[in-house]
């Protein structure tokens, strides 16, 4: 019996081999890991009600009690875009100059631009206090806290970022936990002045999604800091608004494979075509988008106000929903309209251009919401000049669009020649949420053949490729 | 019409079904049509040119300016005696009606956006074809069940060709959720009919057309475009599957690929399941209130309800059935169509369905009064479904009715028509691909196919068309309480479907064999236990002499082989009886079968290798001197002396392991079980891999039968060669001589 672990080890080597080719077969079925297995887990959040025992009066007072525990999370937070509302130093990708912009300083396509307007367009901003130029940016009991952590769903910020009047700031310091989409949708579902206005794919409808609004928050319950989580509170992403590059971006490929479809000529539409182009078939899908805004009908007395066509203060507006994107190519970089730059007379000015063509290496077409407005400039210098709207003695007020864009000129102290004219603006916007399940996604005829949804000719094409092949690599 | 065929050749590119398909769907006109094709003079039948005016002008002279149009009409399908098409149909969008809305230019010549059919075009004869943003619905035409007509081949085979997903259209289907793919993926792919169906002389596809040697992988000398453009050649040829695919280079989870690409159509599995309502009968002996035929439909529910959209639509599997035009035993799927209708004169032509409504129908389109008294059972004054169907008295009427309209001997016929189903091809991941779908004896090769219910129109029962013989042969007609059925086996001749084929004379006679083995042991042993217990004391109780029995190599290659022979019967059992037995997957039981039968193999190679070398194989030669003797000796031990506790006749040592029984049972199984086995099983992975090499020998057919009888032997030698181990000196001494090397015998311990 000395010799019997040689037999034992024939029979195991039998079975081993049996066993082994069972468990190839098995586990030649499944690919990589599934997406889903990244999808991060959410622990609860440490109940915080016992550290708040006292009434808490202003913003300020909970950031201090905050910090007391957290010393690190306001310098953390000042250094974002959420906070300082202008970016990192980027290369301007048409100068080559180096620039800082944001919100802070730029022109954009809906209400012109803060400058003068603080007040009012800084109850978006992740921080107390923003009423003028003057503010502290460096003084850390200015950060907001509670706009991103509240979790009691009542907290509500007024003029210059402050909590509003009513709120019960210590049952919402109570409260806190990580951000879930509401907190991040307080603000980014309503950009632009109202419910779904700016952004075309992020609305209400993502704070509770079906399955068909958004695959990855409808069908998986995901939240935004799923994706756009980051450490230090710096927050992942990049709005091509007010980005020029793709620095901190988030991309479809941090959880799914470059290749996924398991079939391989759809994968190779991967090397030109962005994942969103497909997944994401139309946008605005239950609440509608603003498409048009013409500043130049505003002032009218005569027209009653409506908030979807008219308003009096704002002028007139196309909504649309359900809307089928436009397709252009990108390689992640936009040429951006900087304050002080002209517009085209008479023509379209692009306020954040998307980048590349079909020889561009990297670009791929990906889907937009395009945005055309009519704002006022200034006829002599032919720039686009910020103008008071909200703020004292704007347009809002008085209808005196020479006033306001005076004031607007003071502001940035540039030179306004005295005639206002206005000029048409267009921005794009890609499209990344309200991603699709997969059987909603386009299907080939969507796109090639009679009636396909792709002007192959403009994208650079001599016909379209799926007869005439695709591009020369 | 010349333009046509220049755009045909020339607008390869902007293969411009585009803009008629458009024009049709209500989307506006995307891309300027043809802009190769010139403008021409419209001619009348003298060849004078008509000049202000769209109508009254001749095609053939008009298109022959350029064209052949004799030529065409010679050699087009499309041009026969029933078949009203003209070169318009196909290659102007929207047909000769549409010629009225185009402007003449100064000379006086027409500018037609003349364009290759598209898929649209060929739709609206053929079957339901459906582009466009717009859902997809069953057209209510579907009622009128007219062949031929514009849904003529969805009503025959339930096809319809769409680039749309399923889920997305209007029909009740079931679990429409999950029908998240294509109506036919070639359509979602952006395939034309044209790209499949085309002209037999078309320089681009000449590598599909042409017949070419072997030593060529392409024969480039083509037809010249001005040559093609004159006489394109209308007798359509259609593309064989593999003409664009390979199937060899996909299908990796498909164990022997050749096989079954070689026995079996692409559409077998392609093809899994069709959800537009195809037909399963017609009764064109009567006509219903809608005024078409009496129809049932398969895969549907409720269909009575007459808004084919609201059909609750589960969708049927076709039935396989041997190809007509294909050498061999190939199967492909069809739909069985049961149609009776109303024939006359002495070679049975069908009675114009127009007559058989005219007999049933008065002018405002109500039924006459006496077909309506001599129907109407329950006297609602309304014809039921149940109450349609000709027998008697008013088969009678209609008889005499159509012969006086002049039909000569106006009789019902029935005939069962074979479809063949070509389209609704599905992408790999959907396909039927259960593979006890085939290999199990209750498969798709003996399921029964109903094929109607109710009494049948005019009691006549149904016989094959003359076209679907093959396809249907092998299967047999059979009258249940539920109407008519096909019943028995497709005719699989050349064929062995493993798993599903079996003779049962073989297992029948193997589990004989297993059984008598098992009682044989049994009694053998239960005799030898009491035996032992009447004798007290068990002589093998006694102690014994201890030797080295086996060594090392001998104990392992024995256990190779006894692990590769146990994981073979498994496997194999698995295999020959799918569905009856638990185990691994059909798919993972072929393959671990093929490894076992590797290992073995090569182990009993090797241990071949080991006995010659050693001269152990001696072992397994019998001395002849006294063979006979020593042969009853053993035998006359096993039957009296094993029981009586006598000693072996031969003693077992290191040099003779093997009593002249076992010798005469080894040398059976070493040189005729084994070496058949491994050859029949080698063969059958040869019929997989590579089908041909074994046509010659007649195939799986003759070769699983014999592996399949081998195995049985094996499993009865594996019975009793377990219970003979317990024979030895003590019942578990052989077993532990096997393992350990070291056998108690019997005789003196030594010192």
């Amino acid at each position: 019996m000395r010799r019997i672990g040689v037999k034992v080890i024939a029979g195991v080597l039998i079975l081993a081999a049996g066993g082994g080719v069972a468990a190839w077969r098995l586990a030649g079925r499944d690919g990589p890991t599934h997406p889903r297995d990244r999808i991060p887990a959410h622990r609860p959040h440490l109940d915080h009600s016992a550290f708040f025992p006292r009434p808490l009066a202003t913003g300020q007072e909970v950031t201090r009690a905050c910090l007391a525990c957290h010393p690190e999370s306001a310098r953390q937070v000042m250094e974002t875009a959420h906070y300082q509302w202008v970016g990192d130093v980027a290369k301007d990708p048409r100068t080559g100059a180096d620039i800082r912009i944001g919100k802070k300083n730029l022109i954009n396509n809906f209400c012109i631009g803060i400058q003068g307007n603080w007040a009012s367009c800084t109850r978006c901003h992740a921080g107390y206090g923003w009423k003028d130029e003057s503010f502290d940016f460096a003084n850390p009991e200015n950060v907001d806290c509670l706009v991103c952590h509240d979790r009691s769903g009542t907290y509500r910020k007024g003029e210059g970022g402050l909590p509003a009047d009513g709120v019960d700031l210590q049952a919402v310091a109570r409260s806190v936990g990580f951000p879930r989409r509401d907190n991040c949708g307080g603000c980014h579902h309503y950009g632009g002045g109202g419910l779904g206005v700016k952004h075309g794919d992020l609305d209400a409808t993502l704070d509770h999604p079906g399955e068909s609004d958004d695959v990855h928050m409808g069908r998986h319950d995901m939240l935004c800091i799923d994706c756009h989580g980051g450490s230090g509170h710096n927050i992942r992403g990049e709005a091509y608004s007010v980005s020029v590059n793709a620095n901190n971006g988030v991309g479809c490929t941090d959880c799914h494979d470059a290749r996924p479809h398991r079939n391989a000529r759809i994968d190779d539409h991967t090397a030109r075509v962005a994942c969103q182009t497909c997944h994401i078939p139309a946008f605005a899908n239950r609440v509608p988008t603003k498409m048009v805004w013409d500043w130049s009908k505003a002032g009218d007395d005569s027209r009653p106000d409506d908030a979807h066509n008219y308003l009096k203060i704002k002028g007139e507006f196309v909504y649309e929903s359900g809307v089928r994107p436009e397709y252009h190519w990108f390689d992640m970089t936009v040429e951006r309209y900087l304050l002080g730059d002209r517009v085209i007379e008479g023509g379209i000015t692009d306020l954040n251009r998307p980048r590349g063509g079909r020889g561009t290496p990297g670009a791929k077409i990906w889907p937009f919401k395009i945005h055309l407005a009519s704002q006022p400039y200034d006829k002599a210098s032919g720039r686009i000049l910020p103008v008071v709207t909200s703020g004292e003695g704007g347009y809002w007020h008085e209808f005196d669009w020479h006033k306001a864009m005076s004031l607007g000129a003071r502001i940035v102290g540039m030179e306004f020649g005295g005639e206002v004219g206005f000029t048409r603006t267009r921005m794009h916007w890609p499209l990344s949420h309200m991603v699709a399940p997969k059987d909603r996604a386009l299907q080939c005829a969507d796109c090639h053949g009679p009636g396909g949804r792709m002007d192959w000719v403009r994208l650079g094409y001599d016909a379209d490729p799926m007869a005439a092949g695709g591009r020369v690599e | 019409m010349k333009t046509c065929w220049t755009m045909m050749a020339v607008g390869l590119v902007a293969w411009v079904g585009a803009a008629p398909a458009a024009a049709e769907t209500g989307l506006p006109t995307l891309l300027p049509i043809n802009e190769m094709h010139p403008a021409f003079f419209l001619r009348d039948a003298q060849g004078t040119p008509v000049e202000g005016r769209t109508d009254g002008f001749d095609l053939d002279r008009t298109c022959g300016d350029c064209h052949d149009t004799a030529y065409i009409r010679a050699n087009s399908a499309h041009h026969r005696r029933h078949v009203a098409v003209d070169c318009l149909t196909c290659h102007l969008a929207g047909g000769r009606e549409a010629v009225a809305g185009l402007p003449f230019d100064p000379v006086g010549q027409v500018r037609m956006p003349m364009a290759p059919p598209t898929s649209a075009r060929c739709g609206q004869c053929h079957g339901l074809v459906h582009e466009g943003p717009q859902a997809l619905e069953i057209p209510e035409a579907l009622l009128l069940g007219a062949d031929p007509g514009p849904l003529a081949q969805t009503l025959r085979t339930g096809e319809v060709y769409s680039p749309h997903l399923m889920s997305a259209s209007f029909l009740n289907l079931a679990d429409k959720g999950m029908q998240n793919r294509p109506w036919d993926v070639h359509a979602a792919r952006g395939l034309h009919c044209a790209d499949c169906h085309f002209a037999a002389n078309h320089p681009q596809k000449s590598k599909w057309a042409k017949r070419r040697p072997a030593h060529l992988r392409e024969d480039p000398r083509a037809l010249s475009l001005a040559a093609y453009l004159k006489r394109p050649d209308h007798r359509f040829r259609a593309a064989a599957c593999t003409d664009c695919h390979d199937p060899l280079q996909v299908h990796r989870t498909l164990p022997y690929t050749e096989r079954h690409v070689q026995a079996l159509a692409c559409q077998a599995c392609h093809s899994p399941a069709l959800h537009a309502p195809a037909l399963m009968s017609i009764d064109r002996t009567v006509v219903t209130p809608d005024g078409g035929p009496r129809m049932a439909f398969r895969g549907v529910e409720s269909a009575d309800f007459r808004a084919p959209n609201t059909w609750y639509v589960d969708g049927y599997r076709p039935f396989l059935g041997r190809e007509a035009d294909a050498d061999g035993a190939r199967f492909a799927p069809f739909n069985l169509v049961t149609v009776w209708e109303w024939v006359g004169g002495p070679q049975g032509t069908p009675v114009d369905s127009e007559l058989v409504r005219r007999v049933f129908v008065e002018e405002p389109g109500d039924y006459r009064p006496e077909i309506l008294a001599a129907l109407d059972a329950d006297r609602d004054g309304r014809l039921s479904d149940g109450e349609l169907v000709l027998a008697g008295a008013a088969q009678g009427l209609i008889r005499d009715r159509l012969a006086a309209l002049g039909v000569s001997e106006p009789r019902i016929r029935g005939e069962i028509r074979a479809h063949p189903v070509r389209h609704g091809v599905v992408r790999g991941d959907r396909t039927a691909s259960a593979c006890a779908s085939c290999h199990a004896p209750a498969s798709r090769f003996n399921e029964p196919v109903p094929l109607a219910s109710g009494p049948l129109p005019g009691g006549v029962l149904p016989v094959p068309a003359e076209s679907s013989l093959v396809a249907l042969s092998g299967r047999h007609l059979q009258v249940t309480d539920e109407g008519l059925a096909l019943a028995g086996t497709v005719d699989a001749s050349g064929a062995y479907v493993l798993g599903h084929h079996r003779h049962a004379w073989i297992d029948r006679l193997g589990f004989g064999l297993f059984l008598a083995t098992v009682l044989g042991v049994g009694v053998h042993g239960g005799m030898r236990v009491l035996h032992a217990r009447r004798r007290g004391v068990a002589r093998h109780a006694l102690p014994g002499r201890r030797i080295y029995m086996y060594g090392i190599y001998e104990r392992i290659w024995h256990w190779t082989m006894a692990g590769a022979v146990v994981v073979l019967l498994v496997t194999g059992l698995r295999i020959h009886f799918p569905g009856v037995w638990m185990g691994p997957s059909f798919q993972t039981a072929v393959s671990l079968h093929n490894v076992a039968a590797a290992i073995l193999i090569l182990n009993a190679a090797l241990s071949l290798f080991y006995h010659v070398t050693t001269g152990e194989i001696r072992q397994f030669l019998p001395h002849p001197e006294g063979f006979v003797r020593r042969v009853v000796a053993q035998a006359l031990y096993y039957t009296r002396g094993i029981f009586t506790g006598a000693a072996h006749p031969a003693a077992k040592s290191r040099e003779r392991k093997l009593n002249p029984l076992q010798q005469v049972t080894y040398a059976g199984l070493l040189n005729v079980l084994f070496p058949m086995q491994i050859l029949t099983g080698l063969l059958l992975w040869v019929g997989g891999v590579a089908p041909a090499a074994l046509a010659p020998i007649g195939g799986l057919s003759v070769v699983a039968p014999v592996h399949n009888l081998g195995s049985w032997l094996f499993l009865a030698f594996l019975v009793a060669h377990v219970y003979l181990t317990t024979t030895g000196h003590t019942p578990t001494a052989h077993l532990r001589a096997m393992v350990g090397g070291w056998e108690a015998v019997e005789g003196e311990v030594e010192a």
